[in-house]
């Protein structure tokens, strides 16, 4: 993994949802990378994202590809309140939640584990429910 | 910035380089090698990605009537390295990239124009079935296109998924539905019935088999995507005024077009709010008028089809139809041989072969040259052919156009 993601997975094992925003022109930026893609400033912070969206898409993928994720399984394109698309998938228990355009979404945290350890997972889940 | 460019500029490299020869492999011989004509194993390893490019590129000297020593420029597609094709094909090239084939073409119409080169081959060869290649789930690469790969933590590293995501936010924005998408698969398999090389020959689909056929990733069926075989594909390049004498009727490079949308690519802005359309818009702007024809012009189509929907994108995005209006446009034979605009005639990537973007070539030269007169399957008295590519944002295209002799 590249050492820009790194950070950001190491924010998200404390349960904390951060991007990075560019310290010269501001810019927030999502996936992590090295330098602001509107001024190539190499410095940025990394600041709370408020976990809050909307749907704009999503897919079931009728077939099993990753041994974690069995089929049913639904892959959602979040807009973020703040401007930037998140790609997640939703808790095990709203695999099956009927989704519709706009729904508001909120970030859950979930705890997992892999062959390469334990880590903390930001998904998103239908608000209210 | 995308979009701009001095036409003048671009207006003088029309017609100046022809296609004078095409070479395919044997798509569905190859394909159907298994057990009582089924399709071989994935995996199986019985060709190589080398040996299909020769195979292909022999195929289109002869077609060209040329000798190999005519070749000065390469161009090598797939997953080949430049030395190792120039090596196996014997060929010490004065000019050589790889790259996907429009990608090869534009850069085959630069090097000749500036002297590097006069007769270019363009060779792909990929035995992606034999050597059981990944381009979803844990295997996968991501060959220089980070989206593919970055979701993996959320389960999705799909390219497919991607693509169906993208139709799911159009169904949203447009109400289009999934039988309305069904038309593509539907009709690229109708073309596929009409050509014996193609994988799917003989294996015609009807709309209820389409929405009859599981799910992949919902909304897309099973048809929405591609094969998956072997095979290679060559095609010759000469500057025009030297392909004037050649044994076939030249078919001219009239337009070229290229544009990217990689700007919020990963987190798929220009796929989910798009639909990757500023690429289309500003190539639209340089190849049309570079070749002097418009949407109106264009007699046999062809789109880079790994997934049905970049027919649906691409036709609203290059202007055949309004935004929103692609599934509706699609309908009633539209996009089939004898329609207003047949798509894909070969069966394209869905139905014919995987040769991503090189299939494509041969079978809107064949259309141009007339080389199927007499049967159903030519596009009657087809004269300007456009490819359009459009992958992952990535966006160029080619117009076609008969020669003099």
């Amino acid at each position: 993994m590249d050492p820009f993601a790194t950070e950001f997975w190491d924010y998200a094992n404390q349960r904390e949802f951060r991007m990075q925003q560019c310290d010269e022109c501001q810019k927030l930026r999502w996936p992590a990378a090295a330098v602001c893609d509107h001024c190539l400033s190499p410095d940025y912070s990394w600041v709370p994202i408020s976990g809050k969206g909307h749907v704009l898409s999503w897919i079931v993928f009728h077939r099993q590809y990753f041994p974690e994720y069995p089929a049913l399984h639904t892959a959602v394109a979040v807009e973020l309140d703040e401007g930037p698309i998140f790609v997640c998938c939703m808790p095990k228990e709203f695999e099956e939640t009927e989704l519709a355009d706009a729904m508001p979404m909120e970030l859950v945290w979930e705890e997992s584990h892999d062959r390469h350890g334990d880590y903390v997972i930001p998904l998103f889940k239908p608000v209210g429910m | 910035m995308a979009g701009v460019v001095e036409l003048d500029r671009l207006k003088r490299l029309k017609d100046t380089v022809a296609v004078i020869g095409v070479g395919e492999t044997d798509y569905r011989e190859d394909y159907r090698a298994g057990a009582r004509g089924n399709a071989t194993e994935k995996g199986s390893g019985t060709l190589n990605s080398y040996q299909l490019a020769a195979k292909a590129l022999k195929r289109a000297l002869d077609d060209a009537g040329i000798d190999k020593s005519a070749i000065d420029g390469l161009v090598v597609g797939g997953p080949m390295s430049t030395e190792r094709t120039c090596e196996v094909l014997g060929i010490n090239a004065s000019w050589c990239v790889s790259g996907d084939a429009p990608r090869g073409i534009i850069a085959a119409v630069q090097a000749i124009n500036a002297g590097l080169c006069h007769t270019v081959a363009l060779v792909y060869g990929n035995a992606q079935r034999s050597m059981d290649t990944a381009y979803g789930g844990p295997r996968v690469t991501d060959a220089g296109i980070l989206s593919y790969v970055y979701y993996a933590p959320w389960g999705m590293t799909s390219q497919g998924g991607l693509y169906s995501m993208m139709f799911r936010r159009h169904q949203l924005q447009y109400g289009t539905t999934e039988e309305q998408l069904g038309a593509v698969a539907v009709a690229f398999r109708k073309h596929a019935s009409m050509n014996p090389n193609a994988v799917m020959y003989g294996k015609p689909i009807t709309i209820e088999d389409y929405m009859e056929s599981r799910y992949i990733s919902a909304p897309f069926h099973l048809f929405d995507y591609c094969l998956i075989n072997d095979g290679g594909v060559a095609f010759i390049i000469q500057r025009a005024d030297m392909a004037k004498d050649g044994k076939n009727l030249p078919i001219n490079v009239s337009g070229i077009g290229w544009s990217e949308l990689d700007v919020d690519s990963t987190q798929l802005r220009p796929r989910l709010k798009d639909f990757y359309k500023p690429a289309h818009h500003a190539v639209r702007e340089q190849l049309y008028p570079m070749a002097d024809v418009t949407q109106k012009d264009v007699d046999v189509y062809a789109t880079y089809d790994s997934f049905s929907t970049h027919l649906l994108f691409s036709l609203e995005g290059f202007g055949f139809c309004g935004d929103g209006e692609g599934g509706a446009f699609i309908q009633d034979g539209r996009i089939e041989i004898g329609g207003e605009i047949p798509c894909n005639t070969s069966g394209g990537m869905l139905s014919e072969s995987y040769m991503q973007s090189w299939n494509h070539q041969p079978e809107l030269i064949r259309q141009l040259r007339h080389s199927y007169e007499g049967t159903e399957r030519q596009v009657q008295g087809a004269q300007v052919g456009q490819y359009v590519h459009d992958v992952a944002g990535k966006c160029l295209s080619v117009i076609y156009t008969r020669g003099d002799r």
